[in-house]
């Protein structure tokens, strides 16, 4: 019996960007989370979990990363952005999936991050705060930044494939 | 509340994740700034994307038994008896507080999202009837209300005429419904309104029966599409202008 499985593969898989390390975390994550069973306060346990997962994610990342250290995210850098015009209606209705995907996977981990917990977990602002482990007004304007920024770059992107 | 304070609170409004007072503060701004009711909409449409677009990736169905595998694997008996004893009894305990957590977020989650949907719907009836804002196209012909809704929505909302059964179409409106844009069919019985919306069963979609503010709410799904009629008529009339409605071809 292993709850919130796909919940944990989810939040692995895009945050390590293939199945075979995200396996490997997952595998990691359930071991380290039934040893730290004690330390469990109960309440729910897929925040718990989550928080579980990204640790492995994370130190696995860090690991991997040998030339040097992650940038630490840096809210004001990603802040402004003007919103985009009647081009991003259009591009709505075109829904190109595979955009989609392929500029998720190369936006920032902590925006990519906050976009699984919310709209694929459906975790609340309150429940991200605890799993990442920041204020909950943070949460609020870097998810509504990440979710501009995936868009923005899935203009950038149309209209580069456009007008090579 | 300003225009600043509002769209950094729009992402917040739009998950539902606002307390009342404050998220009543924004609507009451979008109600009156265009420039913010586009915003808005544009935070909507990225939101919608991404959460019907996106792909929740589901663990590969032998991850499960391996992962299973070296759970079990850890709590084989080992040198020290403390923490098999340990492990053995807060395994099920542990797997069972999890997914008993698990259950009640998601049951937790959903009713409280359910109620919020429906909140929804009420006030953006009450809204249509408080602002005299009820109708963008005025047609008892619902081959003239129809077409009004293309290029406007993207989807083609069903749209039926109950005149024959004593309930006149006699237009129809847009609205944004929990973020999503929603198609207004609205019909008359004697003095009383209702306000039918449609628009593509979502994920949180599902049958209804309601009173809310003292309000009836019905809602059904019909051919891949959310149907909920809000109105002040008596339940009974509601439930029989559901019952016709589902029933005409």
């Amino acid at each position: 019996m292993l709850p919130h499985l796909d919940a944990a593969y989810n939040l692995a898989r895009w945050l390590m960007g293939n199945e075979h390390d995200a396996r490997d975390c997952v595998q990691d994550a359930y071991l380290r989370a039934f040893q730290a069973f004690e330390r469990f306060r109960g309440g729910d346990g897929k925040p718990w979990l989550l928080t579980i997962v990204r640790n492995v994610c994370y130190s696995k990342l860090r690991k991997a990363r040998t030339a040097g250290p992650a940038d630490a995210f840096d809210e004001t850098q990603h802040g402004a952005i003007d919103e985009p015009s009647e081009r991003a209606e259009r591009l709505r209705r075109e829904a190109d999936v595979a955009l989609l995907h392929q500029t998720m996977a190369e936006l920032p981990e902590a925006m990519r991050e906050i976009i699984v917990l919310h709209d694929l977990e459906r975790l609340s602002y309150k429940e991200i705060a605890t799993v990442v482990g920041i204020p909950l007004g943070t949460v609020m304007s870097r998810l509504a930044r990440a979710r501009l920024r995936l868009q923005q770059e899935m203009l950038n992107r149309h209209s580069r494939e456009e007008n090579p | 509340m300003n225009c600043d304070e509002t769209r950094r609170l729009l992402a917040a409004h739009l998950d539902g994740e606002l307390d009342v007072v404050r998220d009543a503060d924004v609507v009451a701004h979008l109600n009156g700034c265009p420039a913010c009711a586009d915003a808005a909409l544009a935070h909507a449409a990225r939101r919608g994307l991404i959460q019907d677009k996106l792909t929740r990736h589901v663990a590969p169905a032998d991850l499960r038994a391996s992962v299973a595998a070296s759970v079990r694997a850890a709590a084989r008996p080992s040198g020290r008896p403390w923490l098999r004893q340990l492990v053995s009894q807060a395994l099920p305990i542990a797997a069972g507080l999890v997914l008993a957590g698990g259950l009640g977020y998601q049951l937790g989650s959903r009713a409280t999202r359910r109620e919020a949907r429906l909140d929804d719907f009420v006030s953006s009836y009450v809204r249509a009837a408080t602002t005299g804002h009820v109708m963008d196209v005025v047609s008892t012909d619902q081959h003239t209300v129809k077409p009004w809704f293309i290029g406007k929505l993207e989807f083609s909302p069903m749209v039926r005429d109950l005149a024959a059964e004593g309930f006149p179409l006699t237009g129809g409106r847009l609205d944004r419904v929990d973020g999503r844009a929603t198609a207004v069919l609205v019909y008359h019985r004697r003095k009383h309104v209702i306000d039918l919306y449609v628009r593509p069963a979502g994920g949180g979609a599902r049958p209804m029966v309601a009173v809310r503010d003292g309000f009836n709410v019905v809602g059904w799904i019909q051919a891949g599409q959310e149907c909920v009629a809000v109105s002040d008529l008596a339940a009974p009339e509601l439930a029989e202008f559901a019952r016709l409605w589902q029933a005409q071809p």
